[in-house]
């Protein structure tokens, strides 16, 4: 006789543990599976975590070590070869505890955290257990499938929360295989003690820096980005490419990732750093038409499993979403236990109250940016390098050979120049029109 | 500091920040690989070539060039070598094979990598 629970949970994220905090908090008995040994062993995200949803359930978080530092700068910059140009926001004036709900976070942390909190509310977490696939009877989900002794149990609802690769959503038909689109992370978590932190960036107390590098040298102007974000006494530092982008260019990533560390601009941010942990991870960045059907019966897809992403460079979010799409499931869930009812129609409301929340809506506007992205390979390939170099042509000082200087009025014509023949004015302002129109329309 | 602007090149910087003032280290694969936990579930691999003919016929092998540790490797008789052990579980390989000829799945639970930061 196979277990039997109201819900099992395959994943124990942030998204899984949300909807299992509140699905036990409203009395029904639910699992979580957890390959490693302790959620959040096995996760890897660059990582900002907008704490929105978390600062709605656990108020208190600010004070129970589960983020790293409260985000002030956000710096948004495009490298060449020897030169930066760099815009940066810097926003001192939110105010605590959480400020502009935008903190540097570590997974290994943030999910077990979070997934003691499913715990503490009744949830049954076990960890050291993977799950390969659904239990299927009559084309309808009824269970999970443990690799592991007497390893299937039956549920009501299974929701699969098992990250970019979700071998769950495959297994239960709600999806195909991955596109190339989908987005390779890789990081490196490097020591640096807090005062030097601080010092170095600018920051006071907990205050925490991001910096995200488009295209360009920070990834040989392929698609994709760099970023660097500060942790209490660890920096994190990465880049993120598409498959596809990553096929093309033909290097190793890791190599990749020591060349955009050395960039002379990055270098000398990361002066005395010691490597702690070297970690990648999918991003699974992709159209609409490739993601999984949200809902079938007796499933549920939540966070990552579900593509839920905005891997944009602006914003790079995901695991709010995940814990939004979490808190989702779990009212549907609760809802449909009420009835009695777990078919894909009753689970549907889930799928209806995805899209009208800002998970589906930011997915949504800013995909379709990336598909923009990806006719026009420009963006990385080629304006990082051009706007830096009018900028060096602008901002060059040049003397003359009578101890003068060439007047400002050449250097501007030389810009211009550039502007026209380099950059090619038409062309680039077809591209902004198109890329206005992707974010617009 | 005197009007010249001498004493600048001879202050010294703080005791506690000069320790940090050298580059950064850089690492190998191999060195990257020892940052990490890894607890090998020996004689079970969880990753294999599904059909090494297929991999004959391959130009691209993109699978040697997108992993991120590196953990495949081309023989001189053609064939696909995968270091499943120092897999670290992306799911790379898996969808970037054109030909789907990587057998792919999670090492059995308590096996594999084990992130402290992640």
């Amino acid at each position: 006789m196979a277990e039997r629970f109201d819900v099992a949970i395959v994943g124990a994220g942030p998204g899984a543990s949300m909807a299992a905090y509140l699905l036990a908090k409203g009395g029904l008995e639910v699992v979580v599976f957890e390959r490693g040994d302790y959620p959040g062993a096995k996760a890897m995200f660059g990582g900002v975590l907008y704490t929105t949803v978390l600062s709605k359930f656990f108020p208190e978080f600010p004070q129970e070590n589960c983020v790293e530092r409260h985000v002030v700068e956000k710096r948004f910059s495009m490298l060449a070869k020897d030169d930066e140009l760099a815009l940066s926001f810097k926003f001192l004036g939110f105010e605590p505890p959480y400020y502009n709900h935008s903190f540097t976070a570590l997974r290994a942390v943030l999910d077990r955290y979070l997934a003691r909190k499913a715990q503490e509310a009744g949830a049954v977490i076990v960890t050291q257990t993977v799950v390969d696939s659904v239990l299927m009877r009559d084309g309808r989900v009824t269970g999970v499938r443990a690799r592991r002794e007497g390893g299937e149990v039956e549920a009501n609802v299974v929701i699969a929360a098992d990250g970019a690769n979700s071998l769950i959503a495959q297994s239960a038909g709600l999806r195909g295989e991955l596109p190339l689109s989908v987005i390779l992370g890789i990081k490196e978590v490097l020591s640096l003690p807090r005062p030097v932190i601080e010092d170095r960036f600018s920051l006071e107390g907990d205050e925490g820096a991001a910096y995200e590098y488009l295209g360009g040298e920070a990834v040989r102007g392929a698609m994709g980005a760099g970023f660097l974000y500060t942790n209490r006494d660890t920096i994190s530092i990465g880049l993120g490419i598409t498959l596809d982008s990553l096929k093309k260019l033909g290097a190793q990533p890791d190599e990749l990732l020591n060349e955009f560390k050395m960039h002379p601009v990055i270098r000398r941010l990361l002066r005395g750093t010691t490597p702690q942990e070297y970690s990648a991870h999918l991003i699974p960045e992709m159209t609409p038409q490739d993601l999984p059907r949200f809902v079938g019966d007796g499933i549920l897809v939540i966070g990552g499993a579900a593509g839920l992403v905005n891997a944009n460079p602006l914003f790079h979010e995901g695991t709010n979403m995940a814990m939004a799409s979490g808190v989702l499931a779990a009212q549907t869930i609760l809802e449909a236990q009420k009835k009695g009812d777990y078919s894909a129609a009753a689970l549907e409301p889930y799928a209806a109250r995805l899209r009208e929340s800002f998970a589906w809506q930011d997915y949504a506007r800013y995909q379709r940016l990336t598909r923009m992205a990806e006719t026009h390979p420009q963006f990385f390939a080629k304006y990082p390098y051009e706007f830096a170099a009018m900028a060096r042509k602008l901002f060059s000082v040049i003397p003359t050979d009578d101890g003068m200087q060439v007047p400002k009025r050449k250097l501007e014509l030389a810009v211009a120049d550039h502007a026209l023949a380099e950059l090619g004015l038409m062309s680039f302002g077809m591209d902004l029109l198109d890329a206005a129109k992707a974010a617009v329309i | 500091m005197n009007a010249e602007g001498k004493d600048r090149e001879q202050s010294p910087a703080p005791a506690d920040l000069g320790n940090y003032l050298g580059p950064p280290k850089l690492i190998s694969r191999d060195d990257k690989l020892a940052t990490l936990a890894i607890k090998v579930h020996e004689g079970s691999p969880h990753l294999k070539i599904v059909d090494q003919k297929v991999c004959l016929q391959c130009l691209e092998k993109p699978c040697t060039v997108t992993c991120p540790v590196e953990n495949y490797k081309v023989e001189e008789n053609g064939h696909t070598t995968i270091f499943w052990s120092s897999c670290i579980e992306c799911g790379v390989c898996r969808i970037i094979c054109p030909y789907h000829n990587i057998s792919w799945r999670y090492p059995t639970g308590g096996f594999g990598v084990t992130y402290r930061y992640g």
